[in-house]
């Protein structure tokens, strides 16, 4: 398991809430891969081999149960809005300041590495 | 790692894109090494110099004459290839600045200005994904780095994308190669060394066919007495033999004197004006009027003259009397106070030949009748003459300070190229050469390497750029030199007056890559070796000690002791110019 890789525990929704919160509140640029299918347990791991040092503010989040989930994730911030069917949704960039700057959609494929660099900058970049 | 230090090379050049074409470094006898960033300086007078080219500022100058002459493609390549090398620099700075912050400990970062370099690394790298959103080359290079990446910090993915650029430039440059090779365009890079000797061609590996130079290898230490201070040591027991010490200054600047003497010839040019004179005087015509009036006019030149001759008597007097500053401190004042004195000179003579010029060119020469042509011919020749001495006169007095301050110039515009060296394509250029001082032949210090670099289309008479370096060659590393003066030692405890004598020193001279510091203050210390009488029995005793020179050793002082008489002594002394040896000034025409 990649060392940048948080993923959210399944059958305790008080739990996958409480670390989503936490991890929302930490300062952190985040990927938040959605889903329990292999693709986004691939994408998981493969955009987590960017995540950079321990230090850096990058960090992979996975949540296999978005129901446990979804209130929280509705409640980022959403300028563009970028996500309009959460249930399409394989994986959103999130910036550090909590605002959803990039989004891939569920196509049955999995992103090429290019796309996930692409959503890594985007969240860093934090401007729409 | 190839790619990588290319990589480097490209940012480093971002910020130079139409600057220099070579990158010069020295590296010296000490195994010093340092950059030559000046189009004139100072290195030492054995050292290396290593030439690197660099192909892409050769290419760009190229590309940008091309383009100037009307070329659409290169213009297209051109303005890409700024504007790559633009996003390239912007991403590479925002990688430092970010980098600045992880070393600093991302922990103890405020997260505002966090989120600041997040964005402006993140924009810069956005900006070039977004350039080449249509290149599937990229793309797919970019994959493919990727997928072999080994893990590592969000700037190692950065660089990736720094890379990814580097190479489209890259590819750029080589399409922009072809298209200039095809233009006929090429490089040369020549070199001449100019000495007493005159300027020869300098033959560089890779760039010419010359034969390489006379090995010499320049005697940094002297730790014996040249021929010349030989000379001078004689010269100095014979110069103080039966002198007046109140005169002892008069003889200092001697040297002054001698050129003011040979500024104008004197004899010659009143002979030709009193010719003149007796000429008008007796000639026949009947325009009165105007005969006086270039009689009267004639005359003045003629009262002129005689006040500049007494004008050049007087500097020559005030230049070999006691009355100027003699010593060593006011060397510089006194020099300074000489070209002023030159000037004027020089300003006077212009005075006569405009008065000449006035004369022929305001008479009427046809209404004195038959016998004036030769009047006429002989001040168009006067005049001439004048001119000439004036500008002799100005560029004697200075070539010699300009050397001694400045070294050696030449007008390089004017350096001939020899037919030995190479004309380059582009992907022919050697990437670097070394250029060994040591294989220039004799040299003496203030003489000077040229190396030009030339950039040529066609057949065309004249560089469509051209980058030229002078190198002005120096005794720059520490050395030892020995030198003799005539000192005077006081002994001590008191029991006489000042005892003179001459004194021979060795003497350690600092590093310096300051030619007038060499050639004017030039700080050495040391130990000497003297003689002196001091207890008056006409035989000298043996004596020594420690000695500090400074202004180029023309004035020492320092204590010692005086092994027969059993005292110690402290001592001032002067190196003179005496005549067997006299200060160069001036380089003889």
């Amino acid at each position: 398991m990649a060392a940048k890789l948080i993923t959210l525990p399944t059958g305790n929704p008080a739990q996958a809430q409480a670390l989503l919160t936490q991890t929302l509140h930490e300062n952190k640029v985040l990927l938040i891969i959605i889903g329990d299918t292999n693709i986004a347990s691939n994408t998981a791991d493969r955009a987590a081999r960017f995540a950079g040092a321990p230090d850096e503010p990058r960090w992979v989040l996975r949540a296999p149960e978005i129901e446990d989930v979804i209130d929280i994730l509705k409640a980022i911030q959403d300028p563009g809005p970028l996500v309009t069917e959460w249930d399409d949704t394989l994986l959103i960039a999130v910036s550090i300041t909590d605002v959803i700057r990039d989004m891939i959609d569920q196509d049955g494929t999995l992103p090429t590495l290019a796309r996930l660099q692409i959503a890594w900058m985007k969240a860093e970049k934090n401007q729409s | 790692m190839k790619k990588y230090i290319s990589l480097c090379m490209l940012i480093i050049s971002v910020n130079v894109l139409h600057g220099q074409f070579l990158t010069l470094s020295e590296s010296d006898e000490s195994g010093k090494k340092r950059t030559l960033t000046e189009e004139r300086q100072t290195i030492d007078i054995n050292s290396k110099i290593s030439i690197d080219i660099d192909r892409n500022k050769i290419t760009d100058a190229f590309g940008q004459q091309l383009a100037l002459d009307g070329s659409p493609v290169i213009d297209t390549i051109l303005n890409t290839l700024k504007l790559y090398k633009t996003y390239l620099e912007k991403l590479s700075i925002e990688i430092q600045n970010y980098q600045a912050l992880f070393d600093q400990g991302l922990a103890s970062v405020d997260v505002r200005q966090l989120d600041t370099a997040l964005q402006e690394r993140a924009t810069a790298g956005l900006d070039i994904i977004d350039l080449f959103a249509n290149n599937d080359h990229f793309n797919t290079r970019w994959e493919e780095e990727l997928d072999k990446f080994p893990g590592g910090t969000t700037n190692d993915q950065y660089r990736i994308i720094l890379r990814l650029l580097a190479e489209e430039i890259e590819i750029l440059n080589e399409d922009l190669e072809t298209k200039l090779k095809e233009a006929g365009y090429f490089f040369q890079l020549a070199a001449w060394f100019t000495g007493s000797g005159g300027t020869s061609p300098v033959h560089i590996d890779g760039f010419d066919d010359l034969p390489p130079g006379e090995y010499y290898h320049f005697e940094r230490n002297k730790l014996y007495l040249t021929q010349q201070q030989q000379d001078e040591f004689k010269g100095l027991q014979s110069f103080f033999e039966g002198m007046d010490r109140s005169q002892f200054f008069d003889k200092i600047i001697n040297a002054i004197p001698g050129m003011l003497n040979n500024v104008i010839d004197e004899d010659s040019i009143q002979l030709q004006l009193d010719r003149l004179i007796s000429a008008i005087t007796n000639l026949t015509t009947t325009a009165q009027a105007e005969k006086a009036k270039v009689l009267t006019e004639a005359k003045q030149i003629s009262n002129n003259f005689k006040l500049l001759v007494l004008d050049i008597k007087n500097d020559v007097a005030k230049y070999s009397s006691g009355n100027n500053p003699s010593n060593a401190n006011s060397k510089t004042a006194l020099l300074q106070n000489f070209m002023t004195d030159v000037n004027q000179v020089k300003n006077q003579i212009q005075t006569i030949e405009d008065e000449i010029k006035a004369l022929v060119s305001g008479i009427d020469f046809q209404t004195l009748g038959a016998g004036v042509n030769s009047i006429k011919t002989d001040f168009n020749s006067l005049q001439s003459l004048l001119k000439r001495q004036a500008s002799d006169l100005v560029e004697r007095a200075t070539e010699g300070i300009q050397i001694a301050i400045y070294g050696r110039k030449i007008n390089t515009a004017a350096l001939e190229i020899s037919n030995q060296v190479l004309k380059l394509q582009l992907d022919n250029i050697p990437s670097n050469a070394v250029l060994d001082i040591n294989n220039v032949g004799k040299r003496e210090p203030g003489d000077l390497l040229v190396l030009k670099a030339m950039l040529w289309k066609g057949e065309e008479k004249n560089p469509v750029a051209v980058e030229t370096r002078e190198l002005v060659v120096m005794n720059a590393l520490p050395h030892l030199e020995m030198g003799i003066l005539y000192a005077f030692a006081k002994p001590v405890p008191a029991y006489s007056n000042f005892k003179g004598g001459p004194l021979v020193s060795l003497l350690y001279k600092f590093k310096s890559h300051s030619l007038p510091y060499r050639n004017f203050l030039d700080f050495g210390i040391g130990l000497h070796a003297a003689s002196f009488d001091f207890n008056n029995d006409d035989t000298p005793e043996f004596a020594g000690g420690v000695v500090l020179s400074f202004l180029k050793d023309y004035a020492q002082f320092g204590w010692g002791f005086n092994f027969n008489s059993n005292r110690g002594y402290y001592f001032v002394g002067i190196r003179i110019p005496i005549p067997t040896s006299p200060i160069s000034l001036t380089q003889s025409p």
